[in-house]
């Protein structure tokens, strides 16, 4: 379809028209420039401490607590909306930690296949957006908390292991000399106690 | 699994809960197959309810990383008085080299060897790089642990066994007759009634130097030799246990209060206990002399400034950056 602008009162029309886009692209700018000061704020606030934390449960890596501090602020980037996150400091970490099983191949490839299963589709790299991964209130956070300080030293091992240094249960048994079938009935505990907890 | 689920409109919520968390756990495990994969499609399309279950499972395994602090959390492993439980029955069975015991808690293990039920104690003490610490354990010992550092073992009604699986440790063992206690590590077991000695892991050697009493050390496959207090004996995986030798108590235990003390000792030891306090790791590149022997004596929280001495009055070169420290020979 054709549109003929002959007539003076569709070249007004027209005019506003691309006055009112002019003004939302000066919003958009403003809303741009807001998200990019925002951005910076989280990252000055909050990179040094995460790299810090991360450097505690990788050592120097492999992965690199660096690396993986930075592609949790690229993925926070990311985000559409990012007044949704309730704490930027938990979602980085938890995050980061999540990138950090992704470099292990067969964590990776078991995570991504469960997430095709949950979604009918396969975006690895929108795996940490996805509204399910919206967890838990501060309250359950609270009461899992208490759970893990009642874990045994090796629960606790055990758990920081599988789930935040991303290991296997093969490497687990490397380390410690824990028989796999052990190191699941370890975490099969822990995860019981866990839900008992959160009362779920 | 998934079999008995195809049918699933009598389960009940708990076992649900218990196979959602199973499935979790089986992907967190790095044991993937095509068969299992194709078995958890099954079970998750099965029933709703299957799905909500998982949701839920996964959402605490993946939730769980807010928690603030979690990984400090999870590294406080100085709780050993809470983890008494009795555990009956107790099977053991030993890995290879017979170094580490494993403890099999739930029955089905099957075939391993039934033993008279005793109370178990399980002990993890370990320590991060840079840090020193002491711990109590619940039969009045103590043991301090230098950085990186790390010991497990169980304690029963009849024996204390421990196993020093990395790092260094000075050991004051309160006397029990009825309990020797052990330590194993790198092919080397100490047996001691009650006493104080030092234990040092090292990737080549093992060193046991005794500060008071009597103190027991094998080899695998050789004679035990007793040592007294000042005798100190190393070995090595080829010549086994050496001369029994004596050793400046100062020097040798000045770790524990944060000093690392060497007597023309090679540049390649003083590295590797650098290693247990460095912020950073310190790395001897191919062609740095290992061998060139030094004696020094410095604070763990001086590292950087021994580094940069030692670069200008020796033939090496000490570069770092943001993730380690470099020693390379001095062209």
């Amino acid at each position: 379809m054709q549109v003929k602008l002959s007539r003076p009162e569709d070249k007004a029309k027209s005019d506003a028209l691309s006055d009112v886009s002019a003004v939302c692209v000066q919003a958009q700018d403003a809303a741009l420039l807001e998200r990019t000061r925002f951005l910076n704020h989280l990252f000055r606030d909050h990179y040094g401490e995460l790299v810090g934390r991360l450097r505690k449960v990788f050592g120097a890596g492999p992965p690199d607590p660096e690396d993986v501090a930075q592609a949790a602020f690229s993925k926070l980037a990311g985000l559409e909306n990012l007044t949704h996150i309730r704490s930027p400091r938990a979602f980085l970490f938890r995050t980061a930690i999540n990138v950090g099983l992704n470099s292990n191949d067969k964590l990776r490839r078991g995570r991504n296949f469960v997430k095709s299963q949950l979604d009918g589709n396969s975006h690895p790299d929108m795996e940490e957006i996805s509204p399910e991964t919206v967890l838990m209130g501060k309250q359950d956070l609270e009461r899992v908390a208490s759970a893990i300080r009642k874990l045994s030293p090796k629960q606790k091992e055990i758990l920081l292991r599988s789930r935040f240094k991303g290991q296997t249960y093969a490497e687990i048994k490397k380390d410690t000399g824990w028989s796999e079938a052990d190191i699941s009935r370890q975490l099969g505990k822990v995860m019981a106690l866990l839900q008992d907890e959160v009362g779920e | 699994m998934s079999k008995s689920e195809s049918s699933c409109l009598a389960t009940k919520p708990d076992t649900r809960n218990i196979e959602a968390r199973a499935w979790v756990l089986s992907f967190a495990s790095g044991d993937v197959s095509p068969e299992k994969e194709r078995a958890f499609a099954d079970w998750l399309v099965a029933s709703p309810a299957n799905r909500d279950a998982f949701y839920r499972a996964r959402g605490l395994w993946d939730g769980m990383a807010e928690v603030d602090g979690i990984e400090d959390l999870l590294m406080d492993q100085n709780n050993i008085s809470a983890l008494k439980r009795p555990v009956a029955p107790t099977r053991r069975l030993m890995l290879g080299g017979g170094l580490a015991a494993v403890l099999a808690l739930a029955a089905g293990v099957g075939l391993l060897a039934h033993q008279p039920a005793a109370p178990v104690e399980s002990i993890l003490i370990a320590t991060q790089r840079g840090e020193i610490r002491t711990f109590a354990l619940s039969d009045g010992s103590e043991i301090t642990l230098g950085g990186a550092s790390r010991i497990q073992g169980d304690f029963t009604d009849q024996s204390r066994q421990l196993e020093l699986v990395a790092g260094n440790a000075y050991f004051d063992i309160a006397r029990d007759e009825n309990r020797p206690l052990t330590v194993d590590t790198g092919g080397v077991q100490v047996r001691v009634l009650g006493t104080r000695f030092d234990v040092k892991r090292r990737a080549d050697r093992v060193s046991v130097s005794v500060d008071s009493g009597h103190v027991s050390v094998r080899a695998a496959a050789g004679e035990a030799r007793d040592l007294l207090a000042g005798d100190k004996i190393v070995s090595t995986p080829v010549q086994g246990l050496g001369k029994i030798e004596k050793f400046d108590l100062q020097e040798e235990l000045s770790w524990r209060s944060g000093r690392l003390s060497f007597v023309n000792a090679p540049l390649r030891d003083i590295v590797a206990d650098m290693n247990q306090y460095s912020e950073r790791p310190v790395r001897l590149t191919a062609g740095a002399p290992g061998d060139m022997r030094l004696t020094l004596s410095f604070s763990t929280q001086q590292i950087g400034q021994v580094l940069a001495g030692l670069d200008a009055a020796y033939p090496i070169q000490v570069k770092e950056n943001d993730t380690e420290i470099l020693i390379m020979r001095d062209f």
